[in-house]
């Protein structure tokens, strides 16, 4: 696992803003963020908080009213948007909860459809997206309707589309809020998986529970970032650093840091998942 | 923007053929309208082939000359035309012309043909009969089959006539002995001295129905009907090669007598045949206007349905936002969608155009023909159809917001 400490987004007061007048309402207020390449974040917080939105700004489908967005280094929240989808196809993967895969096409179309506009071949397309699937042990199901797979196989194939482009970072809008517990289980397995294989994770999730698998958990409130905690102890980050940190907040973080002495990170999250499962 | 033409095809005909009915009903508005425009095409020039034919099988070495104006008033009002167009009321052209004309080199033939239409006595009265006043020189021109008896001859001097097959039939009730009874015209009598054979060429480059006519010579004619009119002057040339040569000379000679007047139009080859002002470019320009309204009714039957299918996909049109399509992708995808549509229409259309033309030419003395230029015209009316009609829907598609998109649920 090299965790590389290339930031791979960085977020410079950047705010979001709807409607004007009394109507005006901020999604996202002076919002700073640094993600380096290999993190899993966990965003959490209150509905209505703007973590959709940030995880839309930062998958580039969504436009910041004003601040800076570099992605890879380069500045984008005012290129084009044909280049905004052109990274799409190419940089980001998108998972959502309610899977969103394209119904009337075959699972292996689904996975291969940010191929498509990359420009590769169709012999191509499916041969790299047979392999991802393969990945998934979804090889069987490839010329599989979406409709004829359960919801946590639906999950697996969207993950594997995500995935297809070798992307730089894959964002998740609560991959398991349509999942029962056990479906959840597999598919945060294939996201820790593919965490452990490097790839970026940023996820929104409502269940704290998920948290256990964050390498950097994010608490947000209305529109910035309320905490934002290193879960896992890493040599090359620096340690985390809770600048408005309320009472109950402090408590969660002194119990984390106890577990995270005594066990390693993989230990913790299977203890917590066997909590979870009774 | 890589253009992805296989896959939006195959996407549009994945979705066209989930869509099995809806397609079908847009395509068929669509095909009504190209079926339209192609029958009138077609039939139009089946009629402007067969004046070709007949100009081809008599050498091809014809020239006329139409008079242009004097068709009474609002010349250029289709209306009046139509009311007006083959009969000449106040012809420019004169006895002189002819006689200008015959006297030029290379011109072999030359007869007025000036139309009147009256009532002839025979063993039956028949009302309004095409009578043609003409010069012995026609029979050389146009090369009549004669089936009994002989054409006007220039030596004689008695009132003669040469009657069609039809016209024989109407008046005597036979053909077979039509040779020597009389016709009365008003209080003169005609003596038929010929029978031409059954033509059945209702449309030819003389504008006369020989079939339904009686020709007499053009001095009788005057003699009866002092103010005839002449509505042409054909003309046969010695070869081919030399009518176009003759046609500019017949221009020059007519122009110099009429002060550079231009009101009269010297015709050879192709343009003959070419209905530029005959009734029937007129009925099948007015057919293709309202075949137009029908491809319009059958665009807009593509616009809606694009629509619905816009409306129907917006998750889908999101997820591939998502995914990295450009607006140019998702644009490209409705409007091959809609492309594909009217194409179909198009060709269902031409099938359907050409089975009603050759139904109809069965009725008809003329055959449609088949043209790559009607082929063209039925492509690209259907390409054109498609791009404007889809263009709407597609853009419309393609600048949904990809985040409400995805929110959208069927």
């Amino acid at each position: 696992m090299t965790r590389g400490s290339k930031d791979i987004i960085k977020l410079k007061s950047l705010t979001k803003r709807y409607g004007v007048g009394d109507a005006e309402y901020f999604a996202l207020k002076d919002l700073n963020l640094t993600i380096k390449s290999g993190e899993f974040v966990v965003i959490m917080g209150p509905s209505g908080c703007g973590k959709t939105t940030l995880l839309n700004m930062i998958g580039l489908l969504d436009r910041p009213t004003s601040g800076e967005y570099h992605f890879d280094g380069a500045s984008v929240e005012k290129i084009s948007r044909r280049r905004q989808a052109r990274l799409r196809s190419s940089k980001i993967g998108f998972i959502f909860q309610s899977f969103n895969l394209i119904p009337g096409m075959p699972v292996i179309d689904n996975v291969a459809l940010p191929l498509v506009y990359c420009g590769f071949g169709k012999t191509r397309r499916h041969k790299i997206a047979s392999k991802i699937l393969g990945r998934f042990h979804l090889n069987e199901r490839e010329f599989y309707m979406p409709h004829q797979l359960s919801g946590g196989q639906q999950q697996r194939v969207a993950i594997a589309r995500s995935l297809v482009n070798s992307p730089s970072v894959i964002l998740a809008d609560e991959p398991t809020g349509n999942l029962d517990s056990r479906s959840s289980h597999i598919v945060m397995e294939e996201l820790k998986e593919i965490h452990s294989q490097g790839n970026t994770i940023i996820m929104v999730t409502h269940n704290a529970n998920l948290t256990t698998y964050a390498t950097r958990v994010i608490n947000m409130l209305d529109g910035t970032i309320f905490t934002d905690l290193k879960t896992v102890v890493d040599k090359e980050s620096p340690v985390p650093k809770a600048e408005t940190v309320v009472k109950k907040s402090r408590r969660r973080t002194k119990e984390r840091g106890k577990k995270s002495e005594k066990k390693t990170g993989t230990k913790v999250k299977k203890a917590k998942i066997e909590v979870k499962e009774d | 923007m890589r253009l992805l033409i296989g896959n939006h095809l195959k996407n549009a005909m994945d979705t066209l053929s989930a869509n099995r009915m809806r397609s079908l009903l847009t395509v068929l508005g669509i095909a009504i309208g190209v079926t339209s425009v192609v029958m009138v095409l077609a039939l139009s020039g089946g009629v402007q082939m067969l004046v070709e034919e007949q100009i081809e099988t008599a050498g091809g070495n014809i020239i006329v000359v139409r008079p242009e104006t004097g068709r009474g008033v609002g010349d250029r009002n289709v209306f009046a035309q139509i009311a007006t167009t083959q009969t000449h009321v106040g012809s420019s052209l004169t006895e002189i012309d002819v006689e200008v004309i015959r006297k030029l080199d290379g011109v072999d033939f030359v007869s007025p043909l000036a139309i009147v239409e009256v009532n002839l006595r025979g063993e039956h009265e028949v009302e309004a009969v095409t009578v043609v006043g003409v010069t012995s020189d026609l029979n050389d021109i146009v090369q009549f089959p004669m089936r009994d008896g002989h054409f006007l001859d220039s030596e004689l001097t008695g009132r003669t006539a040469v009657i069609g097959h039809s016209l024989a039939l109407d008046l005597f009730g036979t053909a077979s002995d039509a040779i020597g009874r009389t016709v009365g015209v008003r209080d003169e009598v005609f003596v038929v001295v010929g029978l031409i054979s059954e033509l059945n060429e209702p449309i030819n480059y003389n504008n006369v129905d020989f079939d339904n006519a009686m020709i007499v010579s053009m001095g009788h004619a005057r003699e009866m009907w002092p103010n005839l009119q002449i509505q042409q002057i054909s003309v046969r040339t010695e070869n081919r090669e030399s009518l176009s040569g003759i046609a500019r000379e017949i221009t020059d000679r007519m122009m110099e007598s009429r002060y550079d007047q231009r009101d009269f139009s010297v015709r050879y080859g192709a343009d003959i045949g070419h209905p530029a002002e005959d009734l029937i470019s007129i009925v099948s320009t007015m057919l293709a206007m309202v075949a137009g309204v029908s491809l319009v009714v059958g665009g807009i039957g593509v616009m809606n349905i694009m629509l619905v299918s816009v409306a129907e996909r917006t998750h889908e049109i999101g997820i591939k936002k998502a995914v990295g399509a450009t607006n140019g992708h998702v644009l490209m995808q409705f409007l091959f969608e809609a492309l594909i549509l009217s194409l179909l229409g198009g060709l269902l259309g031409l099938l359907f155009g050409y089975a009603f033309a050759f139904g109809a030419s069965l009725f008809t003395p003329f055959r449609p023909v088949i043209t790559g230029e009607i082929l063209m015209v039925a492509g690209l009316i259907a390409v054109a159809i498609g791009a404007v009609f889809g263009c709407y829907p597609a853009l419309k598609a393609s600048r949904k917001n990809p985040i409400e998109s995805l929110r959208h649920y069927r």
